[in-house]
Parts: C-alpha cells; structure tokens; sequence
C-alpha cells in the first residue's frame, strides 16, 4: 500500500501559486494530534478549552462599553463579554495574542512569511479580498448566534461532547460544502 | 517518510483500543457514584425541610433553585419548568428548558399524567395564586422556586460556594454556565476574582466566552 | 484531583494569563504547520481535494476527548469543574450555518484568519477586521432577536446525558467515527487527484 503523503498528487500541497520552495506543511494527524495535546493541556491547566471568536466579542464590548456603556450593559450578547478587569485581562484576548505570535513563529522558522493574497488558482485578487470581507462579516454573524468558531465549539466543544457543539459542527460542515460547491470557480 | 506514517498508524491503532477501553469502562470517573449520593441527600434533605416549615400542606412544595436545577440537568422524567413573568423578562434571561407561560394562562395548561410542574418569578405571591391554580385544575405535582429567578442568579449561575457541599454545587453551577466563587473577606465588586460578574440591567451577568 | 487549578487560582490573574499566551503560541504554531492559515489549502476540504481540516480536526478532539477521559478516569482531572459551553439548540444550528457559510466564502475560520494575518497573508487580514465588524454588528442587533437568541437552553447538556449512554460509549464512537472518517478520506483524496492531477504553480 503506498503511504499517502510520499507521493502525494494532492494539489495543495504544492504551496498556492508560490513559486518560491518552502518548507512541506507538517503530517496533518501528527499535527492534529499535537493540536489535541494543547487542547487538553488548556482543560487541565486552565480549566476550559480553546477559542477565538470570545477574544473578537470582548473586543467589540469593550468598544460598545467606551463609547456607550448603557448600550453595551443593556445588551445580552455584550454584557456577558464585558470584563471589569480590561481587555488585555481577558483569557481569550490573551490567548489569541498568542496564536498570531505562535503562528508567525512558525511561518518564520519554515520559510512562509510573504505578504501576498491567497487564492484559487483562477481567481483574481478583487473577488478574492471581497469575498474574503463578506465572508468574514457573515462568520462573525453565526460565531455570534452560535456562542463560538470553529475552535470554541468545534474543536473545543466536540471534544467535551456538547450537544450544541456537535450540532454546531455538522451546520457548519454541511453549510460550507454547499457554499464551496457553488463558488467552486474561485477555488479549483 | 514511512517513519511518519508508521507514528501515524501505531497513533490510530491507540486511540481505537483507548476507546475501546473506554466502551468497557463507561464512566470516566471512579467516584462519580459517591457525589451523586452527596447532591441526592442534600436534595432530599431540602425537600423534607419544606414539608416541617408547612410547605407540604399547601399542596405546592417550595423548591431550592438548586433542587431545579438539579433536576433539569439529572433530565428529570416529566419536568415541566413554567416562567409566568412577563414575555420580555422571558426574553431577557430564562431558567434554561422553561417555558414562559403568563400567569392567567395557567389553568388552561392540561395535567398530564407523570408530569412535574416548577413555577417560578419574580414574585412569591404570583407564584403560590399560580400554584393554587394549576392544583385545582388537578395537577398532581406542583413546585415553586424558593426565591424565584433571582435565587436561581443567586443560588446557581453566581454562587458563593464553601463547605461540604462545594464541589457539587459548583459543578451544577458551571453546568448552567455559572461562575461559581469562594467566600472572601471584602466582597466587593472590585478585583480579579469577580471580573466575571457585570452588574447591569441583566443582575449579575455570567462570564463565558468561546 | 489536582486539575484543573483549583479556584483559588483567579481568572484574570498573572498566573493564569501567562498560561493563555503559552496555549494560544502553541495553537497558533499548530495551525500554521499543517498549513491551515492558507485559505486554498483550508478550502482544499470543501472542494475535496485536501481533507487536512477534517484529519487535523478529528485528530484534535479524538485526542483530547481521551485524554480528559482517561486522566479523569486515573483521578488526576477533575471532569466537573472543566468548563463545558452551554447548548443553545436553535442559535447553534443557524449560527453554525451561517458560520459555514461565511467560511466557505472567506476560506479561513477566525482562529486560521489570525494565523494568515499573522504571516502576511492580506486576505487574512480582511478576514479578521470584518469578522470583528461582523461580531459588532450582529452583538449589538441581539436585542432585536433576544428570543430566538435565548431559545433552545439545554444548559452545559453533553452528549452522554442527552442520548442517555455512558460517555465511554459516547467516547468510543467518536473514535470509530474519526478513524473510519480518515479512511474514507484517504481513498477520497486519491480518487480526486488521479482525477485532477498535479497543480502546476
């Protein structure tokens, strides 16, 4: 049986359209694996997972709060985001502070910084940040609905089992595919 | 190239027999069995207490917010938790699975058999001439919440926990999404320890975020 | 039970924030290593070319799940005071749609948006500041749909309690479930490369 990624015919593997070489992107299920490793050392020294969209929503209530601080307290969704001891005191803030930091590190060390926009192999740069820009509003719409990303409910939630987060995964899934299947141009 | 594939299979191969051993297993935690016994005497206590303070004769027994929510989480077999404040305080904040049901509706809600009632609000008049009806309309299990939805901020999404029964109280807390604390000396709303509450419009407000 | 710290370990405090940066660095290296903060990459999954997301995904939480089980199970975790997000079932199901949805259209999630932010990637950085606009604006319509928002509390409801099974059941399916997915996987990214080929850069 031949191993997968020795030969591997997979597209993007192949760094987008980079002509430069870098560095292989790491085994995914050693890297998942490693990335289960830091989830469950999150639940054992901190006692909750991983997140992302929380950081964006303390943000945003600290906005609110400074400028109409009624407005925010008033609010179901601000209120519960709102910390009394400041932004940068907050896990999640903190937290993702540290995935840009983790992130560049390792782009750094692998050869992958380049300030350049990513797309499909077709796809022009105009549609691309567009589509990037609406993409983005609208996840901010369904993180705020559904309490959570990818990381806070998905990988996080899954792996504590919540119903919600399961359910979370599957809507998001099954969306996603939906939306890529029509705008398969941009990506293939 | 193989060796990493070779990590990759032999990772597979323990994480299916970790999970068969979990199937065998079934519980993750040994002692599991013993808290239950904690938070079902204390509950059981609760109910007793009520029926010496003469809550057992008015044919609705007054409930600890604790006791409900012990009963939402444990999925009580035919619990029907009924809010009979206003829709907009529905709206705002509700005991989670409850139904907001106005106070004047009430004897139109059908008996069925098996079921349990909890009533709650904001007051403990509305509750017991709401208790008084569902009785007559012949419901046979009827409880209020002791306190109503400020006990139930008070008592399980922001408790003051210490004693015996700390660990229960806040694990049920954090099941409701709760911040659970210590008792400290100056109980301020200043500090670390109580960033996690906000008071505004919504009482104390619960920190959670993804 | 020594973990998680005990109480007495604020929210909030050095200790506890110094601990958040070392969890998220670790994170983000995570993501940038098996390459997710490349949009074409990330969307590789959705156009079933690369199946890295679901591998690294599952790979994750099958990971964690056992682990929490069976450091509950030797006494050293203590399950209960692990923080659990709350189930909102109708919020969940729509939001987790329109999640989805955005994500296909920007081809990174918020997490992988810092990551190629991070590492120069300009579509990123869009990604970033309108999901933050995006968060702002829906946050501050909630009062315009509290209901809807508010509906559907089941509390912190894990799988086990729902379906009324022991979690090691729960457990041992999600194994399965990800180790037949990743099979499945397999045969499917070598189906559509022998039909697509190699991508000339």
């Amino acid at each position: 049986m031949r191993a997968l990624d020795e030969e591997a015919v997979i597209p993007s593997e192949v760094e987008g359209s980079a002509l430069t070489t870098v560095k292989r992107y790491a085994d995914p299920y050693l890297t998942g694996v490693a990335l289960g490793l830091v989830l469950l050392a999150s639940f054992v020294i901190a006692g909750r997972g991983l997140g992302a969209s929380g950081a964006f929503a303390t943000a945003a209530a600290t906005m609110v709060r400074g400028v109409a601080p009624e407005v925010a307290s008033r609010n179901g969704f601000l209120a519960v985001h709102l910390d009394a001891g400041g932004l940068f005191r907050d896990w999640l803030v903190v937290e993702i502070i540290g995935v840009v930091i983790g992130g560049w590190c390792s782009a750094a060390l692998a050869g992958r910084l380049a300030v350049r926009v990513e797309r499909g192999p077709h796809a022009a740069v105009p549609p691309r940040l567009w589509a990037a820009g609406a993409g983005g509003a609208i996840m901010g719409a369904g993180a705020v609905l559904a309490r959570g990303c990818t990381s806070g409910q998905a990988l996080t939630g899954g792996a504590l089992l919540s119903v919600g987060a399961w359910l979370f995964i599957g809507a998001a899934f099954g969306a996603a595919y939906v939306v890529a299947y029509l705008t398969r141009g941009s990506w293939t | 190239m193989t060796e990493t594939r070779a990590l990759v299979r032999a990772l597979g191969a323990m994480a299916a027999v970790l999970g068969a051993l979990a199937f065998g297993v079934g519980a993750p935690a040994r002692s599991q069995g013993a808290v239950r016994d904690t938070v079902v005497s204390a509950a059981t206590r609760d109910a007793l207490d009520d029926c010496d303070r003469g809550g057992c004769s008015s044919g609705a027994q007054s409930i600890s917010a604790v006791q409900l929510a012990e009963w939402i989480r444990d999925g009580r077999p035919g619990l029907r938790v009924l809010d009979i404040r206003d829709s907009s305080a529905f709206a705002t904040r509700h005991i989670p699975s409850a139904e907001s049901v106005e106070l004047t509706a009430l004897p139109s809600v059908a008996p069925k058999p098996g079921e349990t009632l909890v009533l709650y609000s904001d007051d403990d008049l509305l509750d017991l001439q709401g208790a008084a009806w569902l009785t007559r309309v012949g419901h046979a299990r009827v409880h209020l919440v002791r306190g109503g939805m400020s006990a139930w901020m008070t008592e399980v999404i922001d408790p003051v926990v210490q004693g015996d029964s700390a660990t229960a109280i806040a694990a049920l807390s954090r099941y409701f999404g709760g911040v659970p604390r210590a008792p400290s000396p100056s109980d301020t709303v200043s500090g670390p320890r109580t960033k996690a509450r906000v008071r505004g419009d919504f009482g104390f407000v619960t920190r959670r975020g993804c | 039970m020594i973990a998680p710290l005990p109480l007495a370990v604020a929210d909030g405090s050095s200790l506890s924030l110094a601990g958040a940066l070392g969890i998220g660095i670790a994170f983000g290296w995570c993501l940038e290593r098996a390459g997710l903060g490349s949009a074409p990459k990330l969307m590789g999954q959705f156009t079933l070319r690369d199946m890295t997301v679901l591998k690294v995904m599952f790979s994750a939480i099958v990971t964690a799940m056992l682990g929490l089980f069976w450091l509950s199970w030797l006494g050293v975790v203590d399950l209960a005071r692990v923080a659990v997000p709350p189930t909102f079932i109708g919020p969940q199901l729509v939001g987790g749609a329109v999640f989805g949805a955005g994500m296909a259209l920007a081809g990174l999630c918020p997490g992988t948006s810092c990551v190629a932010a991070a590492t120069g990637r300009l579509d990123g950085l869009i990604v970033v500041v309108c999901f933050f606009a995006g968060v702002l604006g829906t946050g501050l319509a909630i009062p315009l749909m509290a209901g809807f928002y508010e509906s559907g509390s089941r509390g912190a409801v894990a799988l086990p309690a729902a379906l009324g099974v022991a979690q090691g059941t729960v457990t041992f399916v999600v194994v399965a479930g990800a180790l037949a997915a990743f099979a499945v996987a397999g045969r499917i990214e070598r189906a559509m490369a022998a039909r697509v080929g190699r991508v000339r850069p």
